[in-house]
């Protein structure tokens, strides 16, 4: 399974989750200016540990996900970019909170890049308020 | 300096006021409305660009949205405007002030919320940033350049240029500019549903 490390910083997590069948790291929080440069490693990190392990496909649980800046987004658009034209793709899995209507807006553009590995789904429990704004 | 007039004819009566660098402060009022324009509400933040200001105003227009409107479609659509557009200033200012406003008005029984940032730039990048400006003011199909940038910028590392067109791919606002010698204004603004009904449960 995923040998990655946690990252909790002030305003967002990256978290590798150990269950299920499917290999799954939670994103949660405020992805904005503090978070570009640990995802953009996290998500390198991730895609070499993916090919080492012949995954097939990885979850993104973004439940708890309240902005992501467009310098985040690009991290995820390089790393769709990376994943699509590796010899040997794999699916990833956007697990979209419905009740967050940005989510969908900003994750659409996502999956037309590469719509056969890019999927979009809607999580089933998920919280409604969004917490305060993180302190700095 | 760049003695460029002021470029972009839309911006009609959105924006009329300016930065007094000498002083180091903002001469700034609601714009000159035309007779029939109301403005119910005005926020104009001055401030020093900090990336750690960001979220903080970007949160601040949200919750105001929220609050006020009580409509999370569109204060998520203005937080994201007002994150990218904060973002934007912070980065390219070479002054240090900028500023940002917020402004809901009515006009013919139409209640607009817009948010204007000014900022001076050096004349090197409002070269550039007139020439994509221009592009997404004027586009016909604001998605299909999102995702044509997004193809762009895919195999390009540690280059994102994707905030101010995703403000009007993903957030479906109105964007519009002027850059007066070496001051660039960007507004985005969209209709909201009045706000006196929307207290209404």
């Amino acid at each position: 399974m995923l040998n990655l490390p946690a990252i909790r910083a002030n305003g967002f997590a990256l978290v590798p989750l150990a269950d299920g069948p499917t290999p799954t790291i939670k994103f949660s929080g405020n992805g904005d200016t503090e978070a570009i440069s640990p995802l953009d490693r996290f998500l390198k990190l991730l895609h070499k540990n993916l090919i080492d392990e012949n995954c097939t496909s990885v979850a993104v649980d973004l439940g708890e996900l309240y902005f992501m800046n467009s310098s985040c987004l690009k991290a995820f658009v390089s790393w769709i970019y990376k994943v699509n034209t590796t010899g040997r793709p794999y699916q990833i899995h956007l697990q979209m909170n419905p009740r967050q209507p940005w989510q969908r807006r900003s994750l659409e553009p996502l999956k037309r890049l590469a719509p056969a590995i890019v999927f979009l789904d809607e999580l089933a429990h998920v919280k409604t308020e969004m917490p305060p704004a993180p302190g700095r | 300096m760049d003695a460029r007039n002021e470029t972009s004819s839309g911006l009609g009566d959105l924006c009329r006021c300016g930065m007094d660098e000498r002083e180091g402060r903002m001469s700034t009022r609601p714009s000159q409305p035309a007779s029939d324009k109301k403005i119910s509400l005005f926020i104009c933040l001055s401030f020093c660009p900090s990336e750690d200001l960001v979220s903080a105003i970007s949160q601040l227009v949200s919750d105001f949205c929220r609050i006020g409107l009580r409509d999370l479609d569109i204060s998520s659509r203005f937080h994201m405007a007002a994150h990218e557009l904060a973002e934007n200033i912070t980065k390219y200012s070479t002054t240090s002030r900028v500023s940002l406003e917020v402004e809901l008005s009515e006009r013919g029984g139409v209640h607009m919320l817009s948010v204007r940032t000014r900022n001076v730039a050096s004349p090197e990048r409002l070269v550039e940033v007139e020439r994509r400006l221009h592009e997404l003011k004027f586009t016909k199909d604001p998605v299909e350049l999102y995702d044509r940038m997004i193809e762009e910028s895919a195999p390009l590392e540690g280059v994102s240029g994707l905030g101010l067109a995703r403000i009007r791919a993903e957030g479906g606002l109105e964007f519009d500019y002027s850059i007066n010698g070496n001051e660039l204004t960007m507004v985005v603004q969209a209709p909201v549903p009045n706000p006196i009904q929307s207290k209404t449960p």
